[in-house]
């Protein structure tokens, strides 16, 4: 009981009510929101370093037992992290904390923009920590109150539409979880909402309970309820059509985050759910792995011949997201062929792939934000030779850029590469998905490189465009957005010059998860 | 019949008296505000004397049989009596400014909403088909002339439709209870559960044969019920008389009576007929009219412009949500979670009072001030009203089912027990349910918090309601981040239904 990832989760939603309801002074509110997250994003690093690799298992447990205790229906407050899970509280200190430093533009209803933003940084980082389902179940729900309120409000365009689109196909997605976790609950033989075993306190989790549980229905119908709840988060083909949407009409910081952590949401859930609880079950993979390889891909592609056909871009970058999680799919389905250490090079892939798109992106959405403040539009054919203008903005653009289309020597070549090397070994048609997906990364540097080239580079805005009038004026970037957007790059660099920074702890999680 | 009998019953009795002397000083003073603090006091004291029951302070102990074993005063009785005691009170306490600027003959008000409290104190107790069916009338005949009491014009056509459809919907439950006693030749619930169980050896298709009278009189008595629960088939009174009767009549309706009946229900149903070869047919008719009254509830609610009527259609989807866990019957569950249905639904039922006595409460304080039900005029309502718009916000999240409210536990619990009991395409559909439900909720979110103020006149409410309200809503966040201080009292107040 260290209470350290206690501390990490209702640190911020504490802080939250206090600006609610305490703090008035509009100035004071934004301090006391950096100060909040920066302690939170040392908090996270803190968190992530105690790790202990040589240990393994689930560390930093905090566990109040009999949270709800009345006969048969027993959760408990679980929370912890593993190998697994660190690197995203970590991704989600990071982006927390560049989401709420980048806010400092922010003037409309200061007060509740940065209690609901501290809010959604506790609860998301509760997704990721909760190792009872019915509490991952919570913050998985609690989730949506900030982010409809952050998009409606602030949003721009259609921004009740797409926060209400979102809601609803998130609730969706919760409706279709929360029935898998009943299911699973109530099956005799398991009656535990524990989602990992650990000894030390002699919890046995699902995984290990459910080969020889009685299920109440089908175990692939379990699988796939899981499964599709966690593919609409993700999102992936044919479920992705809230993404766009709610990506292009949030405000930059909450795109920030919905590219940064949400998405990561759903990778997780497959990671630890669908495929940690499954896996040395009844269910086949056989067949279940061909059909996500073959989703993954088509994701893949449709989201990059949409991206290359988007204008706005934010909605480019958005659809650059579903292109990128398709990678994070064909790296799931190389688990039909794990048998030892060696084979698990592309699920660990799909894992760093889940950190490495958080912190490009979130980059990517936050320059797009630094943007559109001094151009007032994100439509590409108006734009053009800003690099004369914004130097600096420029040159983080091409590393966010350069990084998603994994230029080697940054980390989102790292994560594709382990994907690609590690789902191709399992060859058929997981070799031929892979091929195709490959194609992928051409068709992202042909959007990435066509997009920077039409925006920041060529010839000025035409008379015709919005902004040529004002094209002299546009300013760098300033001081205050400087620290927001470096602690985004740096994390890009790390991971592609020293992957091991995070490999070594994915690898750990992963062996224990499905080989232990 | 002892002194004890009166004693066991001392709750109604001070609640009527209270009634009765309310009528009675409203003949003699002018300033009728005092009518109020009388009515709560008789209420307060009401609750009181409840508390004590339960703790064996009155009676020498918690289950005894009392006049003529027509009542009994178990623990599910007394949780029922406090629920609506409470309830009751936080509508009285806070309606005065209603009353006094909209209804006219406010004494009359005042006793026949206290009558019909009592009827329902009752109704909750009873264990004999007359006295259920005596307590049902004595409830509703007060409200159908309270519900005539608005100054609109509706609220007149409103009254009409609540006692012809209320009229069918009794002699319904009358035929009901008409076959139950003469197929097993008593009144009394515990001689129809003796009979039942005793027939339980015979096979199945005899027993049906034999008891098909009995299937019948539970099945009317089921679908007399669902006009007490704003359910299905009896569900088209709500929107109307909800729309037209004084707004804290309407709270009392979609809380108090609605818990009053599924008291009857959940005690026939579970006290009764449970555990037997019945189980199975009730469970699957009262699953089809959950399906009914969600949907129904839900999707009507879409479309609605007036706040009083949205909350109607949403009140229909919540009976249709409890109705999943009164059918979450089949006693072929996993052992220990066996009565998850019947505990599920007193929690939802304390955790609905809570959220949605919050909402009407709130909408009769803005209302007051804005003049209207028409949601647009809660545009804006975050900047008139900054802490009311919050509370309202809690509400219709909990409505929702959305953490850390007692709306989502309560669903959690639910559905839990319908899955339990094999009833995972009625939960699956629930859930899918309350999906469309967000639509309509987000609806008068965006309204109150995204849009902008046409008027921008500052929103005063009263300070009673506003600090019934953050009340309740404290409740509300409370109770759904430790749902064990409800569900704990309310598994002790099932199992003393099931073991008679």
């Amino acid at each position: 009981m260290s209470g350290l990832i206690s501390i990490i989760i209702f640190l911020p939603i504490l802080a939250s009510i206090i600006i609610l309801a305490v703090l008035k002074n509009d100035k004071l509110i934004r301090r006391f929101s950096f100060g909040i997250v920066t302690v939170e994003l040392l908090l996270t690093f803190f968190a992530f370093l105690s790790y202990d690799k040589t240990k393994g298992g689930i560390q930093l447990v905090d566990f109040v037992e009999g949270w709800i205790p009345i006969k048969g229906f027993n959760a408990n407050y679980l929370v912890g992290i593993d190998g697994l899970s660190a690197p995203l509280v970590l991704l989600s200190g990071i982006l927390g904390a560049a989401a709420v430093w980048g806010s400092w533009r922010v003037t409309k209803r200061v007060k509740e923009y940065f209690a609901l933003l501290l809010f959604l940084q506790g609860v998301v980082t509760g997704v990721f920590v909760s190792l009872d389902l019915l509490l991952f179940f919570i913050f998985w729900e609690a989730e949506l109150i900030p982010m409809y309120f952050l998009i409606s409000i602030w949003g721009s365009g259609r921004a009740q539409y797409s926060a209400a689109k979102f809601v609803i196909f998130t609730l969706f997605a919760g409706a279709l979880l929360l029935i898998g976790i009943l299911v699973i609950y109530l099956s005799q033989g398991i009656n535990s909402f524990t989602m990992v075993s650990i000894p030390e306190l002699g919890i046995t989790g699902i995984p290990e309970l459910i080969s020889g549980a009685n299920l109440l229905i089908p175990i692939a119908v379990i699988f796939w309820l899981f499964f599709i709840s966690f593919a609409i988060k993700l999102p992936l083909w044919p479920l992705h059509s809230w993404l766009p949407d709610a990506h292009t009409d949030a405000p930059t910081a909450v795109s920030v985050i919905l590219a940064g952590v949400l998405l990561k949401m759903g990778g997780y859930g497959i990671f630890r759910i669908s495929l940690g609880f499954f896996h040395n079950s009844e269910l086949n993979f056989d067949f279940i792995g061909p059909i996500l390889v073959i989703l993954g891909a088509i994701s893949v592609i449709y989201g990059a011949i949409l991206t290359i056909r988007q204008t706005d871009l934010k909605r480019l970058i958005a659809f650059s997201s579903v292109s990128h999680m398709g990678y994070v799919i064909i790296g799931f389905s190389s688990l039909v062929n794990v048998v030892s250490i060696k084979d698990t090079l592309a699920l660990s892939g799909a894992a760093l792939q889940l950190f490495t798109h958080g912190t490009i992106t979130g980059l990517a959405f936050l320059l797009v934000g630094l943007v559109y403040d001094r151009t007032h539009t994100r439509n590409i054919p108006d734009l053009g030779g800003l690099t004369n203008k914004m130097p600096v903005i420029a040159v983080f653009f091409l590393i966010a850029g350069f990084a998603s289309l994994g230029l080697p020597g940054l980390s989102g070549f790292v994560a594709e590469l382990m994907i690609f090397l590690g789902t191709f070994q399992v060859g058929n048609i997981f070799a031929i998905a892979t091929v195709i997906g490959v194609f992928g990364v051409v068709l992202a540097a042909g959007y990435t490189l066509w997009m920077i080239q039409r925006s920041f580079f060529g010839e000025k805005p035409s008379e015709k465009s919005p902004i040529s009038d004002e094209f002299d004026n546009l300013t760098d970037i300033h001081a205050f957005d400087v620290l927001p957007v470096l602690i985004l790059t740096i994390p890009i660099f790390v991971i592609g010059i020293y992957p091991r920074f995070l490999t070594d702890l994915i690898e750990l999680g992963i062996w224990e998860m499905f080989l232990l | 019949m002892s002194f004890q009998d009166f004693l066991a019953i001392s709750p109604e009795i001070v609640v009527s008296f209270t009634a009765i002397l309310v009528l009675i000083i409203d003949l003699f003073v002018k300033n009728k505000k005092i009518l109020i603090p009388i009515s709560c006091f008789g209420l307060l004291f009401s609750f009181i004397l409840t508390i004590g029951l339960w703790n064996g302070w009155i009676i020498e102990s918690v289950g005894i049989y009392v006049f003529f074993s027509s009542l009994r005063i178990d623990e599910f009785a007394l949780f029922f009596k406090v629920l609506l005691i409470l309830s009751a009170l936080a509508v009285i306490g806070s309606s005065w400014e209603y009353i006094n600027s909209n209804i006219e003959s406010k004494g009359e008000f005042l006793g026949l909403l206290l009558l019909s409290i009592s009827g329902m104190l009752l109704l909750v107790s009873s264990v004999e088909l007359i006295t259920v069916w005596v307590s049902l009338e004595l409830t509703a005949i007060p409200l159908v002339a309270l519900v005539a009491l608005g100054k609109q014009e509706t609220s007149l056509e409103a009254s009409f439709k609540f006692l012809i459809l209320g009229a069918v919907s009794s002699v319904v439950i009358l035929y009901g209870l008409v076959y139950l006693y003469g197929f097993s030749g008593s009144t009394y619930f515990t001689d129809i559960f003796y009979y039942v169980s005793s027939m339980q050896s015979a096979p199945v298709n005899d027993f049906i044969n034999v008891n098909f009278g009995l299937l019948i009189g539970v099945i009317l008595l089921i679908l007399g019920i669902s006009f007490k629960l704003a359910a299905f088939p009896f569900q088209m009174w709500v929107p109307d008389v909800y729309q037209g009767s004084p707004t804290p009549i309407t709270a009392y309706l979609s809380v108090v009576s609605k818990a009053a009946g599924f008291a009857v229900l959940l005690r026939i149903i579970y006290g009764v007929l449970g555990g037997n070869d019945f189980s199975y047919l009730l469970s699957n008719l009262i699953s089809i009219i959950a399906l009914f009254s969600m949907t129904i509830g839900n999707v009507m609610a879409l479309r609605q412009n007036d706040i009083k009527r949205l909350l109607a259609y949403s009140t229909i989807a919540h009976a249709g949500y409890l109705l999943v866990g009164v059918a979450s019957l089949n006693l072929d569950g996993f052992g220990e979670n066996l009565y998850s249905g019947p505990q599920g639904v007193l929690y939802y039922l304390a955790g609905y009072a809570f959220t949605n006595l919050t909402a009407f409460l709130l909408i009769i304080g803005v209302s007051k001030s804005i003049g209207t039900y028409q949601l647009s005029g809660y545009a804006g309502l975050r900047k008139r009203a900054p802490l009311i718009s919050f509370v309202l916000a809690v509400s219709i999240i909990s409505l929702l089912g959305i953490p850390p409210t007692v709306g989502f536990m309560s669903k959690v619990f639910i559905f839990s027990a319908a899955v339990n009991t094999g009833l995972t395409w009625l939960a699956l559909l629930a859930v899918i349910n309350s999906v469309i439900s967000a639509y309509y909720y987000l609806r008068v979110l965006k309204i109150a918090f995204v849009d902008p103020e046409e008027n921008k006149s500052e929103v005063v409410v009263n300070r009673t309601i506003s600090v019934i309200v953050v009340v309740g809503m404290i409740g509300i966040i409370i109770l759904g981040i430790f749902p064990s201080l409800i569900l704990e009292v309310a598994e002790i107040a099932v199992m003393s239904i099931v073991n008679i």
